[in-house]
């Protein structure tokens, strides 16, 4: 049985399932991960850095995903984050629930599927 | 381009966020606005519009600061920084912990006095089972010591004392042990200035000292040459040197007569020497005689020293090789091996079993201990839970208030442990007083020295910490269980149900510990009982006994014996002794010789068949001095000797197994095997039995022949008051002794009574100290009961008082307040009677006629435990039962 999806939960889910998506498949810092949202939905959703970082924080402090400092050879060093096992496993179980909340809204709402 | 890191610590110090405290965050954060600005200007923006942009990054920071707070507190502190905080709040918990004892000096000191009892016992037996156990023998290398003896193949206990021959077999075949050493013990009177003086002592081979590897102080030891016949030297303890020669540093080479021989001093041993046991202060040479050339004459005591890097498993299996070997070549080791044991255990069997039992027994009084202190601790916690809840409010975490606790009792256990130590010590000073001055005296090294040192103080701490995390950590369980949200909003007068459940679970847990002290002292008690019931066979009233060495049979013939004899036989007649007799084993006394015999008109028996009994030599009287029944036959008479005819006694016992349906009087026997040429023995009478090596023994075969017919080396003179014994019946003895033969010392003169007592000993001092084990943790639990039913009490005045007023009679409330401890009692119990069933099988072989889990004794002690603690419950239920329910009511 998945968690019904609210109207508060799913403005904060649904970032955060993006993040996580983003994650997926690889190491990215603040900025990549505001671009590659934007890119992904073709600039339909945007980020600004005062909405990313407290997200990243908190999903940082679930431990869904880490962060740590990268310096790679003539550049400043930059914080990159990265999905950790439990952050997977909560992504797969969001993309779950997504799925199903999206296919019982398209039913409700009659939209026609993408 | 602008500087984005003052940029993004302006506007976080703008939100009240020090900028100190997120320098990574804001590294970050700045390396973001940086890249949006790079990406505006790349995509052809304006300085201007681009800075824009990229500030408008940061629109409603407030989101950012607050996931940053967040963050700081969940967030690791670094290393130093943590050891500042940690130790800023021991300091402060340290503090609380002090205060706390001025707020609750009554609680404080009932907790720092249980503890100290139960530390003090556990550490107290802990020294002893040290000193016992672990210490090691005083030799160099101790660990390569071995003692060799015979055994049968078929019984991998059995082991006898060694005959000289084997011996010589076994040094010339050993190549696991590096030397091998003999020896025998003997006693000698010397003459000392005013009074002849009986000394043990040892005949050794010179190799023994090699064995052990020490050095005299003064002098040498033997040369092996010295072990053949004809050397008459002797190495003499310290003690002796000092007595007999006043510490006279040019001892060597001085003369001490032993038994009336001259024998040339050559050595003193150093003062801690106890080589084989306490007070042998005499060593000559081994000089086997013919007599010790026979292979089945079992007299010696062999010790050996195991090759550097050779294993007892070697040496065993070499031995048991050997043994093999042996008995092909020889008919007389035809059922025999060779065995090695330890020399370290050397008479610790019992001894063991009594320390892991009493270890068992007050480690359990420590753990009661530790669950009454978690009792009232925790009722404490209850009491303190707002205190608790407040400082969890404000942010201390579960653990910051655990390690508070952890402290507090910390604090406590540590001057608990103090405390314990300081009775453990006192325990240990009174150690002879506590378990008896024989359960502690070993050979090869004396007296166990039982003492206060580094590994006692640290299993004391260790003792102390863990019972400090058991009772300081409890609490918590009852605090998580009883919600500190409600703590906040009721305060602390109410008590949920729920919250009193983990006050029964230890009185479950007091109850079941208890009853398992408990059992195992009962069963002891029990035994102590059954064994003071048993007929010893002997009547110990009023007899006074006195050993007395004799001289040698080359000097003391057949004529002298008998004389002397006689002499004992009349002198009675002129004293306020009614009988006069004399023995060479007394019973209960621990001596004993064995020899087999031949039957005359029966087959030659297989050689494991072979009859044989326990040898004694008496003097007429004995049995009458000691009121042994004659049931057969009559008793030996003076006038035995000058009739010509050989004559001997045999127990019932001996009668039974080898006469079995036939009167034994009239038949005769010969000492030794068929071919034997020693003369043929008529029985004259059947003795009856005494238990000879303990009121826990069943007798064995008996035969007794006089004195003036066979020599023996000591004598223990018996003799039998007319009325009681008086203060002056010792000094009559020995008078009586010296009018015999002035030459002959007296020694170890004891009541009968008391060597009996002696005999018992260890059994009353194990059971008195279990005894008192057990009454700690009676009284612990009692305490316990009282504690948790008291403070149940306290804190439903307001729900009794309510029920009074609605009509509840005094006996309902007494019947409510007890009622509470019902189901907690029941299941102790089951638990303790369970568990005392697998734990009282430890104590199998200690217990006389008494079996683990005896049903009187598990009754006795359910119905001792159900009335304290039904004693400890009334004070507080008539308490409950005698609440003014308006008074109750009001006050709140």
């Amino acid at each position: 049985m998945t968690d019904p999806i609210t109207d508060a939960a799913a403005r904060k889910g649904s970032a955060e399932l993006l993040i996580l998506a983003c994650l997926e498949r690889g190491e990215l810092h603040g900025y990549d991960i505001c671009r590659a949202i934007a890119d992904r939905s073709g600039g339909v959703l945007t980020f600004r850095a005062a909405s990313l970082y407290p997200l990243l924080y908190r999903l940082e402090g679930r431990g869904w995903i880490e962060g740590r400092w990268r310096q790679s050879a003539g550049q400043r060093r930059r914080r990159c984050y990265r999905l950790t096992a439990e952050g997977r496993t909560a992504l797969a179980g969001q993309r779950t629930r997504w799925s199903a909340f999206l296919r019982a809204l398209s039913r409700a709402a009659g939209l026609r599927h993408a | 381009m602008p500087d984005w890191s003052a940029f993004v610590r302006s506007r976080l110090a703008a939100e009240g966020e020090p900028s100190d405290r997120h320098a990574d965050a804001i590294e970050e954060l700045a390396q973001h606005l940086e890249d949006v600005y790079r990406a505006a200007r790349a995509g052809g923006a304006s300085e201007d519009t681009a800075a824009a942009a990229a500030a408008a990054e940061l629109a409603g920071l407030a989101p950012i600061a607050r996931a940053l707070r967040r963050r700081a507190r969940a967030e690791p502190l670094d290393a130093a920084a943590r050891r500042r905080l940690w130790l800023t709040h021991l300091g402060g918990d340290v503090r609380q912990a002090c205060r706390l004892f001025g707020r609750r000096p009554a609680v404080s000191s009932v907790v720092i006095l249980t503890l100290a009892i139960g530390i003090g016992a556990c550490t107290a037996v802990f020294s002893i089972f040290k000193a016992v156990l672990f210490d090691e023998l005083p030799y160099p290398e101790p660990d390569r010591l071995v003692l060799l003896w015979e055994g049968s193949p078929d019984d991998p206990d059995s082991r006898y004392i060694v005959a000289a021959p084997v011996y010589e077999d076994w040094r010339r075949m050993s190549t696991t042990l590096e030397s091998l050493g003999i020896w025998e013990f003997v006693t000698f009177n010397i003459a000392a200035a005013n009074e002849p003086e009986q000394v043990a002592g040892v005949r050794a081979s010179s190799s023994l000292f090699d064995v052990l590897g020490i050095r005299p102080v003064l002098g040498r030891t033997f040369r092996p040459d010295e072990d053949a016949p004809g050397h008459h030297v002797v190495v003499i303890s310290e003690a002796v040197w000092r007595s007999q020669f006043g510490g006279d540093p040019d001892v060597i080479g001085r003369t001490l007569r032993l038994n009336d021989a001259p024998n040339e001093v050559i050595g003193v041993m150093p003062a801690g020497f106890v080589f084989p046991r306490g007070g042998t202060g005499l060593w000559v040479p081994i000089a086997f005689t013919p007599q010790d050339a026979a292979r089945d004459a079992h007299s010696f005591f062999v010790a050996g020293r195991l090759k550097d890097g050779t294993s007892l498993e070697q040496a065993r299996a070499e031995f048991k090789a050997i043994g093999r070997k042996l008995a092909d070549t020889y008919t007389e080791n035809r059922f025999e091996s060779g065995v090695v044991t330890r020399m370290s255990e050397m008479g610790l069997q019992t001894v063991r079993r009594i320390l892991i039992v009493l270890f068992g027994a007050v480690a359990f009084v420590l753990c009661i201990a530790c669950v009454n202190v978690a009792n009232l601790q925790m009722g404490q916690a209850l009491v303190r839970r707002r205190e608790f809840a407040v400082r969890m409010a404000i942010g201390a975490g579960t653990g910051r208030v655990a390690r508070q606790l952890l402290i507090e009792g910390l604090a406590l256990a540590a001057l608990g442990g103090l405390a314990g130590l300081l009775l453990a010590w006192v325990g240990t000073r009174g150690v002879d007083a506590l378990l008896g001055p024989q359960l502690l005296e070993f050979w090869f090294r004396g007296r166990a020295n039982v003492r206060i040192d580094g590994s006692i103080l640290a299993f004391a701490a260790a003792a102390s910490t863990v019972s400090a995390m058991f009772f300081s950590l409890a609490p918590l369980a009852g605090l998580r269980r009883s919600g500190l949200q409600d703590a906040l909003q009721e305060g602390v007068r109410g008590l949920s149900r729920s919250a009193l459940g983990p006050h029964r679970a230890l009185v479950t847990a007091e109850i079941a510990l208890a009853i398992l002290v408990l059992c195992a002292a009962g069963l002891l008690v029990r035994s102590l009982a059954n064994l003071l019931h048993v007929d010893p066979g002997l009547d110990p009233a009023d007899v006074l006994t006195m050993r007395v060495s004799l001289p040698q049979a080359d000097t003391y013939g057949p004529a002298e014996r008998a004389a002397f004899c006689e002499d004992l036989a009349r002198s009675a007649a002129a004293s306020s002794f009614a009988v006069v007799g004399a023995v060479s084993h007394l019973p209960l006394s621990g001596a004993n010789a064995g020899r087999s015999f031949s039957i005359e008109g029966r087959p030659a028996p297989a050689p494991n068949e072979v009859a044989s009994a326990n040898y004694r030599v008496s003097c007429p009287g004995y049995f009458r001095a000691l009121g042994i029944p004659i049931a057969g036959g009559r008793d030996f008479t003076i006038g035995d000797r000058q009739k010509g005819a050989l004559t001997v006694i045999v127990n019932r016992a001996a009668a039974d197994r080898y006469w079995p349906g036939e009167d034994a009087v009239g038949q005769r026997l010969k000492i030794g095997g068929f071919t034997s040429r020693s003369p043929w023995l008529t029985i004259v009478g059947v003795a009856g039995n005494v238990r000879h090596f303990g009121l826990d023994d069943r007798p064995g075969p008996e035969i007794f022949v006089p004195y003036g017919q066979a020599a023996w080396p000591v004598m223990t003179i018996v003799a039998k008051s007319r009325g009681s014994l008086t203060g002056s019946s010792a000094r009559e003895l020995r008078e009586l002794l010296r009018r015999i033969d002035p030459a002959l010392p007296p020694a170890s003169i004891r009541t009968m009574a008391d060597v009996v007592g002696l005999s018992v000993e260890w059994r009353q001092s194990f059971m008195r100290l279990l005894g008192v084990f057990a009454a700690i943790s009676l009284a612990f639990a009692a305490v316990g009961i009282y504690g948790v039913l008291s403070y149940y009490v306290s804190q439903r005045r307001r729900e009794i008082g309510i029920r009074m007023a609605l009509g509840s009679t005094r006996s309902a409330v007494v019947r409510l307040v007890l009622g509470q401890m019902l189901l907690p009692a029941a299941i102790g119990v089951a638990l303790g009677l369970a568990g005392s069933f697998w734990t009282s099988r430890l104590l199998a072989d200690l217990l006389f006629e008494v079996r683990p889990g005896d049903i009187v004794v598990s009754g006795a002690i359910v119905a001792v435990l159900l009335a304290v603690g039904l004693a400890a419950g009334w004070v507080p239920a008539r308490r409950a039962a005698s609440i003014d329910p308006i008074l109750a009511l009001r006050g709140d």
